[in-house]
């Protein structure tokens, strides 16, 4: 890997955590975990002290509800703390900086995927205490859990990406939080309404593009290769035209 | 040092910079004067490896910039128009932030950076926020950023934007330093800058080269070339005496030489004939008629006179 990567991770790094602004979405993103978390737990609980109850699986009653609330929460923290990245970069014209040092465009795109990741990982650990602490009283089957827990981490990075390229589009913060929220909804809706057509690849490749079906997948606990290929590939794309915007700005 | 060869930018059909030729030379420090919109910023823009010639080639410490980006840009120091300066950082991890960006090796980076802080007189507000520094603070943190990598060549766009007289002094402190161990490209408007830290200036309009020569050189080149165009070249006098009288009042005003006269309080503004032989007479008849001579002035031609006849006519013979 190359030394400016690590450069630029660790200046954005040092900038998310040194900042009150955003220490302060840390801590509430924990808080609401929190409150989610006992709400579940009260009622699975409840239900396993009913007669049928004895069938309620931890995993789909606690973790599942869970993770799905981390997984909203970063829908609409990641383009929030994607948008500056390279927006105001340009805005601020840093970017002379940037682009006048011996770095690649690619060290910037990839040192600051990177430091978001590390930022997003982090929170996913943090997430990832609770059914930990959870293990300390109940046994439960780690595997699908795991698994769920590395599908997080590929989602996140796959919305990651396509806010750094809504980053990388214009030079205002705003412009850019808004294109990432429109792109990670615009991936929502696709497949999840059930795409209807007679053509099978053409269902086939909606029901790809749906990361709801690929967030399903990594709940159930099966991993399912095709959606790490998709979410890998995904995150590659993204970076690539990311890099060709910024590539762009080089030799206006 | 620098080495710029038919150097050309065209905005679609519009050419920012048409055929620029020069050479600077290790230890130089040379001006890059203009009006504005004259193409200084693009100029600065293509040596420094962030904007691509339309045509050309620039070769900088032995680099061509198009075919050896990065290992030109270790060597250079570059100060844009707006100083790249991070507001949610300090003043030292921004330098160290920099430093690691032109991979400055780790053994002399912490020395680089106490320099840069002591010679630009940061010190003091090293662990401040730069976004509550004040503006002629953030302009100094921008030419910190472009010296902290030692670099071989330096290139300052309008270096002293925004900073008092005082610290304008220190800058130009800071560059007669710098002189003979870097070489360093001053673009600016203010022709003050130039005359005090360059020894020789380009001037450029329209995206071409007007003039490039030592200081002296120009001006004596313009001078010479005044007279000789108009051998009834007129130049302003400011004459000064303790008692100024109505005859010689009319006296002046009978001379055909002189054009006009501007009196005021006991100095006498006169536009006349750049003649040597017409001082001699009219401090001659000061003299003779007792007024108390004080001081007699001819203007000089400066800087400003060369730089806007130059920029309003076309390129000039003998100037080059």
């Amino acid at each position: 890997m190359s030394k400016a990567i690590w450069v630029i991770c660790k200046k954005e790094l040092q900038g998310f955590y040194t900042s009150p602004w955003f220490l302060f979405i840390f801590a509430v993103f924990n808080l609401l975990l929190c409150v989610r978390f006992l709400i579940s737990l009260d009622e699975f609980i409840q239900r396993s002290m009913m007669p049928m109850g004895s069938g309620v699986n931890i995993h789909d009653a606690l973790f599942i509800p869970h993770l799905n609330w981390v997984y909203m929460t970063f829908l609409i923290l990641i383009p929030l703390m994607a948008m500056k990245l390279i927006s105001e970069e340009k805005k601020e014209r840093t970017m002379d900086l940037l682009l006048t040092s011996p770095i690649s465009s690619m060290d910037i795109v990839l040192g600051k995927f990177l430091a978001l990741w590390l930022v997003l990982i982090s929170m996913l650990a943090l997430a990832f205490l609770f059914p930990l602490t959870t293990s300390l009283v109940a046994k439960f089957d780690w595997g699908p859990l795991l698994g769920s827990y590395l599908g997080m981490i590929f989602l996140a990075g796959f919305n990651l990406s396509l806010c750094l390229f809504a980053s990388s589009l214009t030079s205002s913060t705003v412009m850019s939080g808004f294109f990432g929220f429109l792109f990670i909804l615009i991936m929502m809706i696709f497949g999840s309404s059930g795409v209807q057509s007679e053509n099978m690849i053409v269902v086939a490749i909606f029901e790809q593009l749906s990361l709801g079906l690929h967030l399903r997948d990594f709940f159930l606990g099966t991993l399912n290769t095709k959606s790490f290929i998709f979410l890998i590939t995904g995150i590659g794309f993204f970076c690539y035209t990311t890099y060709k915007m910024v590539e762009n700005l080089r030799w206006k | 040092m620098i080495h710029v060869q038919n150097l050309s930018k065209y905005y679609g059909s519009r050419a920012a910079i048409q055929n620029l030729n020069f050479t600077i030379h290790k230890g130089e420090v040379v001006g890059f004067l203009g009006p504005n919109g004259a193409g200084k910023t693009t100029t600065m823009k293509m040596l420094t490896g962030f904007m691509k010639p339309s045509a050309g080639k620039i070769e900088i410490a032995g680099f061509d910039v198009t075919k050896n980006p990065l290992e030109v840009k270790k060597k250079l120091g570059y100060l844009p128009e707006t100083p790249p300066i991070y507001m949610d950082m300090t003043v030292k991890n921004y330098l160290n932030y920099v430093a690691d960006l032109k991979a400055v090796p780790k053994k002399e980076k912490k020395q680089n950076i106490y320099a840069t802080l002591e010679s630009l007189k940061l010190a003091d507000v090293k662990d401040r926020l730069i976004q509550n520094l004040s503006k002629g603070f953030r302009q100094r943190v921008g030419i910190a950023q472009a010296l902290v990598s030692n670099p071989e060549v330096l290139v300052l766009d309008e270096p002293t934007v925004g900073l008092d007289p005082k610290q304008v002094a220190e800058f130009r402190e800071i560059i007669k330093k710098l002189k003979g161990s870097h070489t360093i490209i001053l673009s600016t408007h203010i022709l003050q800058e130039v005359q005090a830290s360059c020894e020789r200036v380009i001037i450029i309009n329209e995206g071409q080269i007007v003039a490039q020569n030592t200081i002296e050189a120009l001006t004596q080149a313009v001078q010479k070339s005044n007279t000789q165009s108009e051998p009834n070249h007129q130049v302003r006098v400011y004459l000064k005496v303790s008692r100024p009288s109505d005859d010689f009042r009319s006296f002046l005003n009978s001379q055909s030489y002189i054009s006009s006269i501007h009196f005021q309080g006991s100095q006498y503004e006169i536009q006349c004939e750049n003649k040597e032989e017409h001082f001699e007479t009219i401090v001659k008849n000061v003299m003779e008629q007792k007024l108390g001579f004080q001081e007699f002035r001819k203007e000089q031609l400066m800087l400003e006179d060369v730089f806007v006849k130059l920029t309003q006519n076309v390129p000039q013979e003998g100037v080059h």
